[in-house]
């Protein structure tokens, strides 16, 4: 009787359900659709941050060189994943000949791939770490050759083009390479000169060492706990700070790595970064708490309005001799059956708003949370029954005689 | 004869929202809510791009000016002096920087040589509210500006030469000696670490220099006249070496832009999904009202008049829930702006009308549209009760 009457409700007001349902989908497509915007919109503006140069320095602790070889570590750290950059450095001075002026040679990466530990390939070097820089010519790839990449400024000091051959010398040795292109980076690389690492170490004799090391690593912002000095916490303290990825928490897993290094956070980076993504965070929170507020109120406006006109249906109901909590299931079972299909309908079309935002914006796709999905199911059950609830319990308080006698 | 017909209309209209007072509450609720949320989303965006870009400003100098080449580094991070510099005549650049809207923030240094023990040091010197501003985000362990006498040494150079807060130190410059207090240790990930910070003046006292400068570093905004700014520099000071620090421009550009389009695309979502609601409440109470719209009908009246009828109610109902919900729209993007970037979103006079008239404009499009439903009500059988 029961299945049959909330069958036959179903089919006689299709449009008043159509509606109801369009609601429920469009209002947890929007809660969906923002929610899961705001769960990855935060990471993916610190990969956004981190596109444009090294947010960690690491340099000898005392003076003298890191090891090459130490380099390729700092991607097995606990936070390896969020590096998205590493570049290391060699500096010294040469005599470029024939221009026969001393400029600042700094042997580095452009772009070198190499595996981690656990086999997956990672690019490092100048170009990854700072998007920004072009390179008119070729970049040299790895870190072998007779090729060097000029800085635009250096190149336009010294009259130099791609194809020429310079000779260069240091106190130790002389070596010839050839100009593959010039770099512009806006920044202190316009004038310097750029040869692969080994080529570097081998013009200035220091072969598997280099000067410093700059890191782009995704951190989260710092905040009191992150800020505390690790010598002062307690063991579970320093756990929870080793394992939250804050700038200095990553800087000093780098450290332990590098041997005989002090890798420390470019603060003014760090604090702007952790600042701007803090305001941004607090800023999509509160419009997507807004939203859901918005969503709710149109949703359960939509379903009030709706069993606002099926006060006769509940008199007629009640006059056939139902009881009021007869009435509340049938009625209920309608709001579940909508909360639950609107809910449903409302995810799936929450979360392909929310990848083609992420695709449209970070170009990146949006992964999905089962959370997301417990959340849209109940946002959605809960309005559809908030919705029923109040016009309900009024069309109950009704006497059936005086609603039917119109 | 027209004005008759409309007060007629008026008056049938205030009867019919005032007969169902339930209904007609609901509907403002709803219409309300959802112009308040087309507001907050068109007026908020203004208020978070400001809010945003007053918080990258701490990205600190997006250009440096100097006589010639003097530092290593990668993009904005500097590695360290590498050459003797030349010097900046600082009376004439305030003046130009002072007159030039542009120039946000201008922090002269003067970089000189000294010898700690026959080692060489470098000395920072700088002015106090541009060292505050730029330092704000260092980690500094005691005073964090030094006095006369005093200096703030760097953490690299101090670890290097195991220096202590209230240690004297003796340092020698060219053929004069001189003892500071070392009154602080400073941090900052960059190029300062390896130096002695110092007040200007007290540094070009030793030097025996008058009003100059090693370098300025400059805060120029919008990012967008960089390139302006420079080309101009360069024209009115050619014997300058300026450089701009791409990394920093195009790391703020990126993340405005980013931001930016975030906002723009959730604000339409939010918008499509805000008018869907409305219409689907409108559309609700067009059905409740089937009774209503074919007694209309069956006593004459015919589809243009009654959808008048419901639009002129559609419209005075849009129009009083657009002014509510925009104001406290206002409110409320006013109270989120102040609480997560503490400013005011400025009133202007353009964006007023604009964000009042795109709500109003989503309320009565969305509730224009089921409106046609009422074509499809056949009096005799909604009268008959089917």
């Amino acid at each position: 009787m029961w299945l049959r009457l909330f069958l036959a409700s179903l089919k006689r007001q299709k449009l008043l359900f159509f509606l109801a349902f369009l609601s429920a989908v469009t209002g947890t497509a929007m809660v969906a659709g923002l929610i899961g915007v705001y769960f990855e919109a935060s990471a993916n503006v610190s990969r956004e941050l981190r596109k444009y140069g090294a947010n960690i320095i690491v340099q000898p602790a005392s003076s003298g060189y890191l090891k090459e070889e130490d380099v390729y570590k700092i991607k097995t750290i606990f936070w390896r994943h969020n590096i998205v950059g590493i570049n290391p450095y060699l500096y010294g001075f040469a005599e470029v000949k024939p221009a026969g002026k001393k400029v600042l040679v700094a042997g580095t990466w452009l772009k070198k791939e190499f595996l981690t530990p656990e086999g997956n390939k990672f690019v490092a070097g100048l170009l990854t770490l700072n998007r920004g820089a072009r390179i008119k010519g070729k970049p040299f790839e790895g870190d072998q050759g007779e090729l060097a990449v000029i800085g635009s400024s250096l190149a336009f000091q010294l009259g130099l083009k791609p194809g020429d051959k310079l000779v260069l010398s240091s106190r130790q040795k002389e070596i010839e390479v050839r100009l593959v292109g010039i770099i512009e980076a806006g920044g202190y690389e316009d004038e310097q000169l750029f040869l692969p690492l080994k080529k570097a170490q081998h013009l200035f004799g220091a072969e598997g060492k280099v000067s410093n090391i700059l890191v782009s690593a995704v951190t989260v912002p710092l905040d009191e706990f992150g800020r505390r000095d690790p010598k002062t916490m307690t063991r579970r303290e320093f756990e929870k700070w080793y394992c939250t990825a804050y700038p200095p928490a990553v800087a000093k897993q780098i450290e332990e790595v590098v041997c005989g290094s002090s890798a420390r956070p470019v603060w003014q980076v760090v604090e702007t970064e952790g600042k701007v993504l803090s305001k941004f965070q607090l800023v999509f929170l509160t419009l997507t708490l807004l939203s859901l507020l918005g969503s709710i109120v149109a949703v359960a406006s939509t379903v009030m309005a709706g069993m606002m006109r099926r006060e006769d249906e509940v008199a007629l109901l009640k006059a056939l001799g139902a009881s009021k909590r007869w009435i509340g299931r049938l009625f209920l079972s309608e709001a579940f059956f909508l909360g639950l299909t609107g809910g449903l309908s409302g995810y799936l079309a929450g979360i392909l708003l929310a990848d083609s935002i992420n695709q449209l914006v970070f170009g990146t796709p949006f992964e999905g949370k089962t959370s997301l999905f417990l959340l849209s199911l109940v946002v959605s059950l809960v309005v559809n029954f908030l919705g029923f609830l109040f016009p309900l319990k009024k069309a109950l308080s009704f006497e059936p005689g005086v609603v039917l006698k119109g | 004869m027209i004005v008759e017909r409309l007060r007629w209309l008026l008056k049938v209209t205030f009867k019919s929202l005032a007969r169902k007072k339930s209904r007609t509450f609901l509907l403002m609720i709803s219409l309300t809510l959802a112009s308040a949320l087309s507001t907050v989303f068109l007026v908020f965006p203004r208020g978070a791009r400001m809010g945003l870009g007053r918080e990258l400003r701490a990205y600190g100098a997006n250009l440096i000016v100097s006589p010639f080449s003097q530092e290593a580094g990668s993009a904005g991070l500097s590695l360290g002096l590498v050459a003797d510099s030349g010097f900046l005549n600082i009376k004439a650049l305030k003046k130009y920087f002072k007159q030039n809207p542009l120039v946000k923030e201008a922090n002269f240094q003067l970089l000189a040589r000294g010898y700690y023990q026959s080692q060489p040091v470098t000395f920072l010197g700088t002015e106090r509210e541009a060292f505050q501003n730029a330092s704000q985000f260092w980690k500094i362990e005691g005073r964090s500006w030094p006095e006369k006498g005093e200096v703030l040494a760097g953490s690299q150079i101090a670890k290097r030469f195991g220096w202590k807060i209230g240690q004297q130190v003796g340092f020698e410059m060219g053929k004069k000696k001189f003892n500071l207090k070392i009154v602080g240790i400073a941090e900052s990930g960059s190029f300062e670490e390896s130096t002695l910070l110092l007040d200007r003046e007290a540094l070009s006292s030793w030097l025996g220099v008058n009003d100059v400068a090693s370098q300025v570093l400059l805060r120029v905004e919008p990012t967008s006249k960089i390139d302006f700014f420079e080309k101009e520099l360069k024209n009115d000071f050619p014997e300058l070496k300026i450089l701009t620090l791409q990394q920093v421009v195009k790391r703020e550009e990126n993340i405005v832009i980013k931001v930016e389009m975030l906002l723009f695309l959730v604000t339409i979502f939010v918008m499509v999904a805000t008018s869907i609601s409305v219409a689907n409440t409108t559309s609700i109470t067009v059905v409740e009202r089937w009774r209503e719209i074919g007694l209309l009908k069956s006593i004459g009246g015919s589809n243009a008049f009654v959808t008048g009828l419901f639009l002129l109610e559609a419209c005075f109902l849009a129009f009083f829930a657009s002014l509510a919900g925009f104001f406290l729209g206002w409110v409320l993007t006013e109270a989120f702006a102040l609480s997560v970037f503490s400013l005011w979103v400025p009133f202007d006079w353009w964006s007023m009308p604009t964000s009042f008239l795109a709500s109003f404009s989503i309320v009565l499009v969305s509730s224009i549209w089921p409106l046609r439903l009422i074509f499809r009500v056949e009096p005799a059988l909604v009268l008959k009760g089917q």
